[in-house]
């Protein structure tokens, strides 16, 4: 019995206390272990909550801003100056007769503001009555009129809701109600003790042990693909530089009527993590662009002092051109009769809507500015190389209708800075919800008329997710 | 040469920190309790690996658990359990115990007075790895944990004899061990010297 405890006791003594220097790269597999633990509770809501908030910011504020000129609405017109003078106008389509026509600066007309209760045949009528006092304005220009005249719905001249100046505040909105759903951000120092002889302060409240032979980090794959689905509101703003030879000098009036609308952008982005700091990325995104004015004014030829054909209206991004654009003998575009500003004759369109849809394709080179277990901020910039896929530029009158038109003068490819910043978070393996600030700029025009050059800016939101290969 | 980081901390605070989350405090934890529990690990492990992954999930059990910890008691001992307690479910789940359940006779039983007790904790390490899991665990438990039999015939889901027994198995192979390592020290045994 001795014997046993004797044996046990050297067991004990030997064994009981003992202590040995564990792997150094253990405690690295026991904090990745720790972080790797399932989210439960509140963080798990927070992370769903987000993730949901973002999606729905994101399709809400693209729903918001989709295709504004199906909400029709007409801001009425009021008095403009050009060249210093005030100058009253008309809605020709209710009053517009044949002396009107044979008297363009009849200033009596101005009684009588867009009328309401306009109707297709008095649309169609007053259409006739300037065909009849101008040959080039033919029968076709009535048939194209009557044609754009029957499809009007009701329904959508009634003057809409919307309202341009608002989309801004709208925008802020929305990112007021995404704020509070983001998840609590917690950094925090990492320490990663293993044991050595060598002790390396890092400050008053923790020691960092390191072993130089032993590996800091267990090293894991680097995930080097990444593709994210992104979408998120534009706030656009443009720089205008009107030449000093413009040919009319309407073009600084018209450019500074035109008002610039928000729009909504999305698309795919695609990043290649070359290492860890640095990466790639690129990926294509249909963008738009939306500009609406509602003073656009006609330079009428000042020999023949009316309806003339060389009639030219200048816009940030191109010439309405009469003389050769596909409507050269459409009259019935201008809303009114003339206008008298400044001793100079003009017409007036109606309102004039463009929307430009392009698609981007940026390439960037990026750097990591932080790196934690769930959050990741990035900094990016590059070049966004911007195609243009579609136009759609109408006349809006004021009783709803509408005609698209064309003739203005685009840049099929325009390029631009593209700078962003991105903050992710990590809501599951491979897995990252993120929100990109983007600021594009303008380097090159967007249009090709020569009087007027324009460089299109926006500053997009996106928020979307990312996944890692 | 085992280096031990000094804790500007209290314990208890370290404690309380850990139960918060805090990374900082988990990971001093873990430099003034690692060496201890992997001692613990390799007592219980059959090789380094084991041992390795036994020290790993001792740690992260221990810091999902660590808010459980009242202060009632010694941390370390507590800590201790937990990590024994998970080592034997482990255990129980790779079913590596089983029952081993013979007598051995007294006569065989050698007498220990004589053994050196300069013999080197890395020696007695290896020999009680040599033993078979269901040997190492018992004695562990009982010679080493200082459990009784009925506890350690709980822990393992054993009878009482069946404990007894393989502990005696056990010491005899660890004597065995001795003799072989140190015949010295037999010799002198054998010679009454």
């Amino acid at each position: 019995m001795e014997d046993k405890k004797k044996l046990d006791e050297i067991f004990e003594k030997g064994l009981g206390g003992l202590e040995l220097n564990p792997p150094a790269d253990a405690w690295v597999n026991i904090d990745q272990k720790l972080s790797n633990k399932k989210p439960k509770g509140l963080v798990l809501f927070w992370r769903v909550a987000a993730v949901a908030a973002a999606l729905l910011f994101a399709f809400s504020a693209g729903f918001a801003l989709r295709g504004w000129w199906e909400k029709p609405s007409y801001n009425e017109v009021g008095n403009f100056s050009s060249n210093g003078a005030e100058s009253q106008w008309v809605n020709p389509k209710g009053n517009v007769g044949g002396s009107k026509a044979d008297n363009p600066s009849n200033t009596d007309i101005s009684a009588t503001k867009a009328p309401t209760s306009l109707n297709n045949t008095a649309k169609t009528n007053t259409s006739s009555s300037i065909a009849q006092n101008n040959d080039a304005l033919s029968n076709n220009a009535n048939s194209q009129h009557a044609k754009g005249a029957t499809s009007i719905d009701p329904a959508i001249a009634t003057p809409a809701s919307f309202v341009v100046g608002a989309r801004p505040t709208q925008g802020l909105l929305y990112l007021a109600a995404l704020r509070p759903c983001l998840p609590p951000v917690n950094v925090h120092l990492e320490l990663r003790p293993v044991f050595n002889e060598e002790v390396v302060k890092v400050d008053s409240s923790a020691i960092v042990y390191y072993d130089s032979n032993t590996p800091k980090k267990k090293k894991t794959k680097m995930n080097a693909l990444r593709v994210g689905m992104l979408a998120g509101p534009s706030f656009a703003f443009n720089s205008v530089e009107v030449k000093n030879d413009a040919k009319s000098n309407t073009a600084t009036d018209n450019v500074g009527n035109e008002q610039i609308m928000n729009s909504y952008a999305s698309g795919m982005s695609v990043n290649y993590q070359v290492n860890k700091a640095w990466r790639l990325s690129s990926g294509v995104f249909v963008n738009s662009w939306k500009q609406s004015s509602d003073n656009t004014l006609l330079a009428l030829d000042p020999n023949s002092g009316n309806y003339n054909p060389s009639a030219l209206g200048v816009t940030s991004v191109g010439n309405f051109n009469y003389s050769n654009a596909g409507q050269s003998t459409d009259l019935t575009l201008v809303e009114k009769g003339s206008i008298t500003a400044g001793g100079n004759q003009f017409a007036l369109l109606p309102k004039v809507e463009q929307q430009y849809q392009y698609v981007e394709v940026p390439l960037q080179i990026g750097v990591s500015l932080l790196e934690t277990k769930r959050l990741t901020a990035n900094a990016q910039i590059g070049a966004s190389a911007r195609f243009l896929s579609k136009t759609d530029v109408r006349l809006r009158y004021a009783d709803g209708s509408e005609k698209s038109v064309d003739g203005l003068d685009p840049e099929k490819i325009s390029y631009q800075l593209a700078l962003n910043g991105s903050l992710g978070y990590k809501v599951a393996k491979n897995w990252a919800f993120e929100i990109q600030p983007t600021l594009l700029y303008g380097l090159t025009p967007v249009n090709q008329n020569p009087e007027v050059e324009t460089y299109f800016h926006q500053f997009l939101v996106y928020a979307g997710l990312f996944y890692s290969f | 040469m085992l280096f031990k980081p000094p804790i500007n901390l209290e314990i208890n605070e370290l404690i309380r920190e850990s139960q918060k989350g805090n990374k900082k405090a988990q990971g001093l934890l873990y430099t003034h309790f690692a060496g201890k529990m992997y001692g613990v690990c390799m007592r219980y492990a059959s090789d380094k690996d084991d041992a390795q992954d036994f020290l790993q999930d001792g740690f992260v059990h221990l810091f999902k658990k660590i808010d459980q910890f009242r202060f009632e008691g010694s941390f370390e001992g507590w800590v201790r359990r937990l990590f024994v307690n998970l080592i034997l479910q482990k255990f129980r789940s790779k079913k590596l115990l089983y029952a081993t359940n013979f007598e051995i006779s007294p006569a065989h039983e050698p007498s220990y007075e004589h053994i050196l007790e300069e013999i080197e904790a890395r020696d007695l390490l290896e020999m009680v790895k040599t033993l078979s899991p269901q040997y190492r665990l018992v004695f562990n438990l009982y010679a080493i944990e200082g459990y009784s039999h009925k506890e350690v015939a709980k822990k393992l889901q054993i009878s009482e004899g069946t404990s007894k027994s393989n502990l005696s198995r056990a010491r005899s192979i660890l004597q065995e061990k001795i003799a072989i390592r140190y015949p010295d020290v037999y010799q002198m045994k054998s010679n009454g010297g």
